[in-house]
Protein backbone atom coordinates (compact mmCIF):
# COMPACT_ATOMS: atom_id res chain seq x y z
CA UNK A 1 0.00 0.00 0.00
CA UNK A 2 2.72 2.65 1.22
CA UNK A 3 6.05 2.49 1.24
CA UNK A 4 6.37 2.15 4.82
CA UNK A 5 8.73 0.65 7.21
CA UNK A 6 5.95 -1.76 8.71
CA UNK A 7 8.33 -4.07 10.36
CA UNK A 8 9.95 -1.13 12.46
CA UNK A 9 6.41 0.12 13.02
CA UNK A 10 5.59 -2.51 14.68
CA UNK A 11 8.66 -3.36 16.43
CA UNK A 12 8.25 0.42 17.82
CA UNK A 13 4.52 0.12 18.17
CA UNK A 14 5.27 -3.19 20.60
CA UNK A 15 7.78 -1.23 22.38
CA UNK A 16 5.24 1.82 23.40
CA UNK A 17 2.66 -0.75 24.62
CA UNK A 18 4.94 -2.10 26.70
CA UNK A 19 6.29 0.68 28.19
CA UNK A 20 2.71 2.32 28.64
CA UNK A 21 1.52 -0.89 30.07
CA UNK A 22 4.14 -2.16 32.41
CA UNK A 23 4.50 1.71 33.68
CA UNK A 24 0.61 1.90 34.09
CA UNK A 25 0.20 -1.21 36.20
CA UNK A 26 3.01 -0.21 38.25
CA UNK A 27 1.72 3.69 38.55
CA UNK A 28 -1.71 1.82 39.25
CA UNK A 29 -0.71 -0.90 42.11
CA UNK A 30 1.78 1.87 44.01
CA UNK A 31 -0.61 5.13 43.18
CA UNK A 32 -3.29 3.65 44.35
CA UNK A 33 -1.92 3.06 48.21
CA UNK A 34 -0.08 6.73 47.49
CA UNK A 35 -3.57 8.06 46.75
CA UNK A 36 -5.33 6.41 49.65
CA UNK A 37 -2.55 7.45 52.47
CA UNK A 38 -3.13 10.84 51.05
CA UNK A 39 -6.69 11.32 51.45
CA UNK A 40 -6.23 8.88 55.20
CA UNK A 41 -3.79 11.01 56.59
CA UNK A 42 -5.51 14.58 55.66
CA UNK A 43 -7.27 16.54 58.26
CA UNK A 44 -10.77 14.38 59.30
CA UNK A 45 -9.12 11.26 57.55
CA UNK A 46 -8.99 7.98 58.67
CA UNK A 47 -5.11 7.78 59.84
CA UNK A 48 -4.97 11.63 59.77
CA UNK A 49 -1.52 12.43 60.67
CA UNK A 50 -0.16 15.96 59.49
CA UNK A 51 3.35 15.11 59.00
CA UNK A 52 2.92 12.17 57.32
CA UNK A 53 0.27 14.10 54.39
CA UNK A 54 2.76 17.00 54.39
CA UNK A 55 5.70 15.01 53.60
CA UNK A 56 4.32 12.79 51.34
CA UNK A 57 2.56 15.91 49.83
CA UNK A 58 5.71 17.45 49.35
CA UNK A 59 8.08 14.34 47.96
CA UNK A 60 4.76 13.65 45.30
CA UNK A 61 5.00 17.72 44.28
CA UNK A 62 8.54 17.90 44.05
CA UNK A 63 8.61 14.55 41.32
CA UNK A 64 5.96 15.88 39.76
CA UNK A 65 7.72 19.36 39.27
CA UNK A 66 10.31 17.58 37.29
CA UNK A 67 10.19 17.60 33.63
CA UNK A 68 10.08 13.84 32.31
CA UNK A 69 13.08 14.47 29.98
CA UNK A 70 15.17 15.45 33.12
CA UNK A 71 13.75 12.73 35.23
CA UNK A 72 14.81 10.11 32.72
CA UNK A 73 18.59 10.95 32.95
CA UNK A 74 18.19 12.03 36.70
CA UNK A 75 17.24 8.20 36.94
CA UNK A 76 19.89 6.60 35.17
CA UNK A 77 22.02 5.28 38.33
CA UNK A 78 18.61 3.84 40.20
CA UNK A 79 17.83 1.90 36.57
CA UNK A 80 21.07 1.03 36.63
CA UNK A 81 19.94 -0.63 40.04
CA UNK A 82 16.85 -1.99 39.57
CA UNK A 83 17.27 -3.34 35.57
CA UNK A 84 21.11 -3.45 35.34
CA UNK A 85 21.16 -1.41 32.25
CA UNK A 86 20.48 2.46 31.65
CA UNK A 87 19.56 1.68 27.71
CA UNK A 88 16.20 0.01 25.97
CA UNK A 89 12.92 -0.46 26.55
CA UNK A 90 12.59 -2.27 29.96
CA UNK A 91 15.24 0.74 31.50
CA UNK A 92 12.89 3.35 29.80
CA UNK A 93 10.04 1.70 32.30
CA UNK A 94 11.97 3.09 35.74
CA UNK A 95 11.55 6.54 35.35
CA UNK A 96 8.46 6.21 33.17
CA UNK A 97 6.62 4.47 36.24
CA UNK A 98 8.50 7.22 38.92
CA UNK A 99 6.76 9.77 37.06
CA UNK A 100 3.19 8.08 36.53
CA UNK A 101 3.26 6.99 40.54
CA UNK A 102 2.86 10.38 41.69
CA UNK A 103 0.37 11.55 39.21
CA UNK A 104 -1.58 8.62 39.65
CA UNK A 105 -1.04 8.96 43.42
CA UNK A 106 -2.89 12.23 42.46
CA UNK A 107 -5.50 11.35 40.41
CA UNK A 108 -6.63 8.58 43.11
CA UNK A 109 -6.71 11.71 46.17
CA UNK A 110 -9.33 13.63 44.35
CA UNK A 111 -11.12 10.27 43.13
CA UNK A 112 -11.13 8.85 47.21
CA UNK A 113 -11.93 12.61 48.13
CA UNK A 114 -14.97 12.73 46.70
CA UNK A 115 -16.28 9.71 48.11
CA UNK A 116 -19.10 10.81 50.32
CA UNK A 117 -17.84 10.89 54.34
CA UNK A 118 -21.64 9.69 55.35
CA UNK A 119 -20.85 6.56 53.52
CA UNK A 120 -17.56 6.44 56.02
CA UNK A 121 -19.49 7.33 58.67
CA UNK A 122 -22.23 4.66 57.90
CA UNK A 123 -19.77 1.51 57.99
CA UNK A 124 -17.96 2.99 61.15
CA UNK A 125 -21.10 3.24 62.93
CA UNK A 126 -21.67 -0.52 61.93
CA UNK A 127 -18.32 -1.48 63.54
CA UNK A 128 -16.19 -1.41 60.66
CA UNK A 129 -12.15 -1.00 60.66
CA UNK A 130 -10.44 1.31 59.01
CA UNK A 131 -8.94 -1.60 56.96
CA UNK A 132 -13.18 -2.04 55.92
CA UNK A 133 -13.46 1.78 54.87
CA UNK A 134 -10.97 1.05 52.86
CA UNK A 135 -11.76 -1.81 51.02
CA UNK A 136 -16.02 -1.80 51.22
CA UNK A 137 -16.31 1.90 50.68
CA UNK A 138 -13.36 4.11 49.36
CA UNK A 139 -12.51 2.00 46.62
CA UNK A 140 -15.30 0.68 45.24
CA UNK A 141 -17.34 3.97 45.51
CA UNK A 142 -14.35 5.62 44.01
CA UNK A 143 -13.73 3.04 41.30
CA UNK A 144 -15.39 4.83 38.18
CA UNK A 145 -13.21 7.49 38.86
CA UNK A 146 -10.35 5.45 39.64
CA UNK A 147 -10.58 3.87 36.42
CA UNK A 148 -11.14 7.73 34.80
CA UNK A 149 -8.08 8.65 36.19
CA UNK A 150 -6.08 5.67 35.04
CA UNK A 151 -7.45 6.29 31.90
CA UNK A 152 -5.86 9.61 31.87
CA UNK A 153 -2.55 8.37 32.84
CA UNK A 154 -2.10 5.91 30.32
CA UNK A 155 -2.15 8.04 27.45
CA UNK A 156 0.09 10.50 29.42
CA UNK A 157 2.48 7.83 29.51
CA UNK A 158 2.35 7.07 25.79
CA UNK A 159 3.15 10.51 25.35
CA UNK A 160 6.04 10.38 27.56
CA UNK A 161 7.07 7.45 26.59
CA UNK A 162 8.16 9.02 23.02
CA UNK A 163 10.81 10.88 25.12
CA UNK A 164 12.19 7.43 26.10
CA UNK A 165 14.07 7.49 22.84
CA UNK A 166 16.63 9.32 24.19
CA UNK A 167 17.84 5.98 26.13
CA UNK A 168 17.45 4.16 23.25
CA UNK A 169 14.09 2.70 24.77
CA UNK A 170 12.46 2.97 21.14
CA UNK A 171 9.13 3.22 20.38
CA UNK A 172 6.35 5.07 18.16
CA UNK A 173 8.30 8.49 19.56
CA UNK A 174 11.46 7.06 18.44
CA UNK A 175 10.73 5.88 15.26
CA UNK A 176 9.24 9.22 14.07
CA UNK A 177 12.02 11.55 15.41
CA UNK A 178 14.83 8.70 13.55
CA UNK A 179 12.79 8.06 10.54
CA UNK A 180 10.15 11.43 10.11
CA UNK A 181 12.48 14.09 11.38
CA UNK A 182 16.23 13.13 10.79
CA UNK A 183 15.77 11.35 7.46
CA UNK A 184 13.00 13.54 5.82
CA UNK A 185 10.13 10.54 5.47
CA UNK A 186 7.01 12.21 6.65
CA UNK A 187 5.00 9.28 5.19
CA UNK A 188 6.53 7.93 8.60
CA UNK A 189 6.19 10.89 10.99
CA UNK A 190 1.94 10.62 9.78
CA UNK A 191 1.76 6.58 10.04
CA UNK A 192 3.04 7.44 13.52
CA UNK A 193 1.00 10.12 14.07
CA UNK A 194 -2.31 8.29 12.88
CA UNK A 195 -1.21 5.12 14.77
CA UNK A 196 -0.68 7.67 17.95
CA UNK A 197 -4.14 8.55 17.65
CA UNK A 198 -5.35 5.16 17.19
CA UNK A 199 -3.81 3.94 20.47
CA UNK A 200 -4.59 7.30 22.43
CA UNK A 201 -8.82 6.77 20.70
CA UNK A 202 -9.04 3.00 21.88
CA UNK A 203 -7.44 3.56 25.38
CA UNK A 204 -9.82 6.25 26.03
CA UNK A 205 -12.88 4.55 24.70
CA UNK A 206 -12.22 1.44 26.80
CA UNK A 207 -11.40 3.31 29.96
CA UNK A 208 -14.87 4.96 29.39
CA UNK A 209 -16.59 2.08 28.89
CA UNK A 210 -14.75 0.28 31.84
CA UNK A 211 -15.76 2.99 34.48
CA UNK A 212 -19.32 3.16 33.19
CA UNK A 213 -19.50 -0.63 34.25
CA UNK A 214 -18.43 0.20 37.40
CA UNK A 215 -20.43 3.35 37.86
CA UNK A 216 -23.60 2.96 39.45
CA UNK A 217 -24.33 5.89 40.92
CA UNK B 1 -42.35 0.40 82.13
CA UNK B 2 -40.05 -2.32 84.50
CA UNK B 3 -37.74 -3.23 81.94
CA UNK B 4 -34.36 -2.61 82.29
CA UNK B 5 -32.20 0.20 81.16
CA UNK B 6 -30.50 0.00 77.55
CA UNK B 7 -28.40 3.09 77.51
CA UNK B 8 -28.19 5.48 80.40
CA UNK B 9 -25.97 8.64 79.70
CA UNK B 10 -25.03 10.54 82.26
CA UNK B 11 -23.59 14.15 82.27
CA UNK B 12 -22.82 13.65 78.84
CA UNK B 13 -20.88 17.28 77.89
CA UNK B 14 -19.38 17.67 73.79
CA UNK B 15 -17.34 20.60 73.53
CA UNK B 16 -16.43 21.82 69.67
CA UNK B 17 -13.52 24.06 70.99
CA UNK B 18 -15.35 26.67 73.26
CA UNK B 19 -18.78 26.04 72.12
CA UNK B 20 -20.87 23.28 73.94
CA UNK B 21 -23.04 21.34 71.05
CA UNK B 22 -24.23 19.07 74.25
CA UNK B 23 -24.19 19.86 77.62
CA UNK B 24 -25.18 17.89 80.39
CA UNK B 25 -27.38 15.19 79.36
CA UNK B 26 -28.04 12.77 81.00
CA UNK B 27 -31.28 10.06 79.88
CA UNK B 28 -32.11 6.37 80.39
CA UNK B 29 -33.69 4.25 77.22
CA UNK B 30 -35.26 1.31 78.77
CA UNK B 31 -35.09 -1.97 76.66
CA UNK B 32 -37.88 -1.86 73.92
CA UNK B 33 -38.90 1.60 74.42
CA UNK B 34 -38.73 4.38 71.53
CA UNK B 35 -37.63 7.39 73.20
CA UNK B 36 -37.73 10.56 70.69
CA UNK B 37 -35.03 13.71 70.93
CA UNK B 38 -36.58 16.67 69.39
CA UNK B 39 -35.03 20.19 68.41
CA UNK B 40 -34.36 22.39 66.28
CA UNK B 41 -31.62 22.50 64.08
CA UNK B 42 -28.43 22.84 65.84
CA UNK B 43 -30.02 21.88 69.09
CA UNK B 44 -27.57 19.18 69.83
CA UNK B 45 -29.52 16.08 68.70
CA UNK B 46 -26.82 14.75 66.27
CA UNK B 47 -23.76 15.15 68.38
CA UNK B 48 -25.49 13.68 70.49
CA UNK B 49 -26.33 10.61 68.48
CA UNK B 50 -22.91 10.69 67.39
CA UNK B 51 -21.36 10.27 71.13
CA UNK B 52 -23.77 7.08 71.72
CA UNK B 53 -22.05 5.03 69.10
CA UNK B 54 -18.63 6.30 69.85
CA UNK B 55 -18.35 8.79 66.73
CA UNK B 56 -17.39 11.48 68.88
CA UNK B 57 -15.41 10.72 72.01
CA UNK B 58 -17.83 13.15 75.00
CA UNK B 59 -15.09 15.82 77.27
CA UNK B 60 -17.44 14.51 80.24
CA UNK B 61 -19.55 12.22 81.49
CA UNK B 62 -20.39 8.08 80.54
CA UNK B 63 -21.95 6.13 78.09
CA UNK B 64 -23.80 2.95 79.33
CA UNK B 65 -24.94 0.62 77.18
CA UNK B 66 -26.44 -3.01 78.10
CA UNK B 67 -24.02 -5.71 77.33
CA UNK B 68 -24.63 -9.02 76.24
CA UNK B 69 -24.47 -10.16 80.00
CA UNK B 70 -27.25 -8.01 80.82
CA UNK B 71 -24.05 -5.37 82.41
CA UNK B 72 -24.20 -1.44 81.80
CA UNK B 73 -21.13 -0.89 80.67
CA UNK B 74 -19.68 2.66 79.66
CA UNK B 75 -18.22 3.12 76.09
CA UNK B 76 -16.46 6.49 76.98
CA UNK B 77 -13.17 5.11 78.14
CA UNK B 78 -13.02 2.68 75.33
CA UNK B 79 -9.91 2.49 72.47
CA UNK B 80 -11.25 1.94 69.28
CA UNK B 81 -11.12 -1.73 68.82
CA UNK B 82 -13.33 -1.97 71.90
CA UNK B 83 -15.63 0.54 70.57
CA UNK B 84 -15.79 -1.18 67.38
CA UNK B 85 -17.32 -4.25 69.04
CA UNK B 86 -19.68 -2.00 70.83
CA UNK B 87 -21.03 -0.35 67.31
CA UNK B 88 -21.53 -3.63 65.87
CA UNK B 89 -24.82 -3.96 69.01
CA UNK B 90 -26.00 -0.83 67.91
CA UNK B 91 -27.83 -0.02 64.52
CA UNK B 92 -28.22 3.20 62.88
CA UNK B 93 -30.48 4.63 60.23
CA UNK B 94 -29.15 8.55 58.44
CA UNK B 95 -31.33 11.29 57.04
CA UNK B 96 -29.88 10.05 53.56
CA UNK B 97 -29.44 6.54 53.92
CA UNK B 98 -25.78 6.21 53.07
CA UNK B 99 -26.06 2.95 51.12
CA UNK B 100 -22.93 2.20 49.00
CA UNK B 101 -23.86 3.12 45.80
CA UNK B 102 -21.28 0.28 44.65
CA UNK B 103 -22.89 -3.00 46.24
CA UNK B 104 -26.32 -4.07 45.45
CA UNK B 105 -29.37 -3.94 47.93
CA UNK B 106 -28.34 -7.50 49.19
CA UNK B 107 -24.64 -6.53 49.48
CA UNK B 108 -25.47 -3.45 51.77
CA UNK B 109 -27.20 -5.30 54.15
CA UNK B 110 -25.26 -7.94 54.38
CA UNK B 111 -21.85 -5.37 55.26
CA UNK B 112 -22.61 -5.39 58.71
CA UNK B 113 -22.70 -9.44 58.98
CA UNK B 114 -19.70 -9.42 56.90
CA UNK B 115 -18.20 -7.01 59.30
CA UNK B 116 -19.09 -9.30 61.95
CA UNK B 117 -17.58 -12.07 60.38
CA UNK B 118 -20.67 -14.12 59.39
CA UNK B 119 -20.12 -17.37 56.55
CA UNK B 120 -21.17 -16.35 53.38
CA UNK B 121 -24.11 -18.95 54.02
CA UNK B 122 -25.27 -17.41 57.33
CA UNK B 123 -25.31 -13.83 55.35
CA UNK B 124 -27.53 -15.30 52.12
CA UNK B 125 -30.23 -16.38 54.95
CA UNK B 126 -30.08 -13.60 57.30
CA UNK B 127 -30.17 -10.81 53.75
CA UNK B 128 -33.06 -12.59 52.38
CA UNK B 129 -35.10 -12.67 55.85
CA UNK B 130 -34.66 -8.58 56.62
CA UNK B 131 -35.63 -8.13 53.63
CA UNK B 132 -38.57 -9.62 53.84
CA UNK B 133 -39.26 -8.06 56.98
CA UNK B 134 -38.77 -4.47 55.31
CA UNK B 135 -40.65 -5.87 51.89
CA UNK B 136 -38.19 -5.24 49.77
CA UNK B 137 -37.76 -9.16 48.77
CA UNK B 138 -37.99 -8.05 44.87
CA UNK B 139 -34.93 -5.30 44.82
CA UNK B 140 -32.20 -7.69 46.57
CA UNK B 141 -30.30 -7.42 42.87
CA UNK B 142 -30.92 -3.56 42.87
CA UNK B 143 -28.14 -0.82 43.37
CA UNK B 144 -29.27 2.29 45.45
CA UNK B 145 -29.60 4.25 42.22
CA UNK B 146 -32.53 2.14 41.28
CA UNK B 147 -34.18 2.76 44.05
CA UNK B 148 -36.87 5.07 45.46
CA UNK B 149 -36.29 7.45 48.62
CA UNK B 150 -38.36 4.90 50.97
CA UNK B 151 -37.11 2.30 49.31
CA UNK B 152 -33.73 3.55 50.30
CA UNK B 153 -34.54 3.78 53.52
CA UNK B 154 -36.10 0.25 53.99
CA UNK B 155 -32.97 -0.94 52.85
CA UNK B 156 -30.98 1.13 55.59
CA UNK B 157 -33.23 0.14 57.87
CA UNK B 158 -32.50 -3.58 57.05
CA UNK B 159 -28.98 -3.05 56.76
CA UNK B 160 -29.22 -1.68 60.62
CA UNK B 161 -31.13 -4.65 62.00
CA UNK B 162 -28.72 -6.92 60.12
CA UNK B 163 -26.31 -7.36 63.29
CA UNK B 164 -29.47 -7.99 65.06
CA UNK B 165 -28.39 -5.23 67.10
CA UNK B 166 -29.47 -4.19 70.53
CA UNK B 167 -30.32 -0.57 69.98
CA UNK B 168 -31.40 1.49 66.62
CA UNK B 169 -30.34 4.72 66.57
CA UNK B 170 -32.78 6.86 63.78
CA UNK B 171 -30.83 10.18 62.50
CA UNK B 172 -33.61 12.18 61.14
CA UNK B 173 -34.40 9.05 59.12
CA UNK B 174 -37.21 10.40 57.74
CA UNK B 175 -36.58 14.09 57.34
CA UNK B 176 -35.12 13.41 53.45
CA UNK B 177 -38.73 11.21 52.60
CA UNK B 178 -42.68 12.82 51.74
CA UNK B 179 -45.07 12.96 54.00
CA UNK B 180 -46.74 9.42 52.37
CA UNK B 181 -43.38 7.64 52.25
CA UNK B 182 -42.47 9.46 56.34
CA UNK B 183 -46.00 7.22 57.38
CA UNK B 184 -44.97 4.37 55.89
CA UNK B 185 -41.00 4.33 57.40
CA UNK B 186 -42.27 5.09 60.52
CA UNK B 187 -44.69 2.12 60.81
CA UNK B 188 -42.55 0.06 59.75
CA UNK B 189 -40.76 0.86 62.52
CA UNK B 190 -42.84 0.94 65.14
CA UNK B 191 -43.57 -2.71 63.73
CA UNK B 192 -39.70 -3.88 64.07
CA UNK B 193 -40.21 -2.26 67.49
CA UNK B 194 -43.23 -4.57 68.55
CA UNK B 195 -42.50 -7.32 66.88
CA UNK B 196 -38.43 -8.03 67.53
CA UNK B 197 -38.63 -6.04 70.67
CA UNK B 198 -36.28 -3.53 69.46
CA UNK B 199 -34.85 -0.57 71.84
CA UNK B 200 -35.25 2.65 69.37
CA UNK B 201 -33.55 6.32 70.09
CA UNK B 202 -34.90 8.60 67.37
CA UNK B 203 -33.93 12.42 66.57
CA UNK B 204 -35.89 14.31 64.63
CA UNK B 205 -37.01 17.64 64.38
CA UNK B 206 -40.27 17.25 63.25
CA UNK B 207 -43.20 16.52 66.32
CA UNK B 208 -45.50 14.64 63.77
CA UNK B 209 -42.99 12.37 63.91
CA UNK B 210 -42.65 12.22 67.75
CA UNK B 211 -46.50 11.72 68.19
CA UNK B 212 -46.38 8.68 65.68
CA UNK B 213 -43.90 6.25 67.39
CA UNK B 214 -42.17 7.38 70.26
CA UNK B 215 -43.24 6.17 74.08
CA UNK B 216 -41.16 9.13 75.60
CA UNK B 217 -39.57 12.46 74.17
CA UNK B 218 -36.76 14.57 75.38
CA UNK B 219 -36.67 18.33 74.28
CA UNK B 220 -33.21 19.65 73.03
CA UNK B 221 -32.55 22.89 73.24
CA UNK B 222 -28.82 24.88 73.13
CA UNK B 223 -27.08 21.39 74.16
CA UNK B 224 -29.47 21.06 76.89
CA UNK B 225 -32.11 18.96 77.63
CA UNK B 226 -35.45 21.57 78.38
CA UNK B 227 -38.16 18.81 78.79
CA UNK B 228 -38.73 15.23 78.66
CA UNK B 229 -41.99 13.24 79.72
CA UNK B 230 -44.10 10.71 78.08
CA UNK B 231 -45.16 11.86 74.65
CA UNK B 232 -48.87 12.36 75.42
CA UNK B 233 -48.08 14.13 78.55
CA UNK B 234 -46.13 16.48 76.84
CA UNK B 235 -48.51 17.12 73.77
CA UNK B 236 -50.98 17.70 76.35
CA UNK B 237 -49.85 19.68 78.34
CA UNK B 238 -46.25 20.85 77.02
CA UNK B 239 -44.36 22.87 80.07
CA UNK B 240 -41.24 24.55 78.10
CA UNK B 241 -41.79 27.18 75.83
CA UNK B 242 -40.06 25.94 73.39
CA UNK B 243 -42.26 22.45 73.13
CA UNK B 244 -45.02 24.90 72.66
CA UNK B 245 -43.85 26.51 69.48
CA UNK B 246 -42.48 23.40 68.02
CA UNK B 247 -46.70 21.66 68.63
CA UNK B 248 -47.67 24.66 67.33
CA UNK B 249 -45.25 24.93 64.38
CA UNK B 250 -46.40 20.87 63.57
CA UNK B 251 -49.84 22.10 63.80
CA UNK B 252 -49.48 24.58 61.00
CA UNK B 253 -47.79 22.12 58.87
CA UNK B 254 -50.63 19.30 59.48
CA UNK B 255 -53.28 22.23 58.00
CA UNK B 256 -50.71 22.80 55.06
CA UNK B 257 -51.14 19.15 54.28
Amino acid sequence: MFDLPYQALLVSLGQTLTMTFVAGAISFVLGLPLGLVLVGTAPGGIWENRWVNKILGSVVNAVRSLPFIILLVALIPLTRLIVGTSIGTAAAIVPLAISAIPYFGRVAEVALREVDRGLIDAVKAMGGSRWTIVREVLVPEALPSLVSGFTVTLVLLIGASAMAGAVGAGGLGDLAIRYGYQRFQTEVMIAVIVVLIALVSLIQAIGDRVARYFDHR
Amino acid sequence: MNNPTMLRLSGVTKKFGAYAAIEDISLDVRRGEILGVIGRSGAGKSTLIRCINGLEKPDAGSIEVLDNDDVLRDLVPLDEGELQKVRRRIGMIFQHFNLLSAKTVADNVALPLKIAGRSRAERKGRVEELLGLVGLDAKAGAYPAQLSGGQKQRVGIARALAAAPALLLSDEATSALDPETTTAILSLLKDINRRLGLTILLITHEMSVIRAVTDRVIVLDHGRIIEEGPTERVFAAPAADLTRRLLAAAQLGLEKD
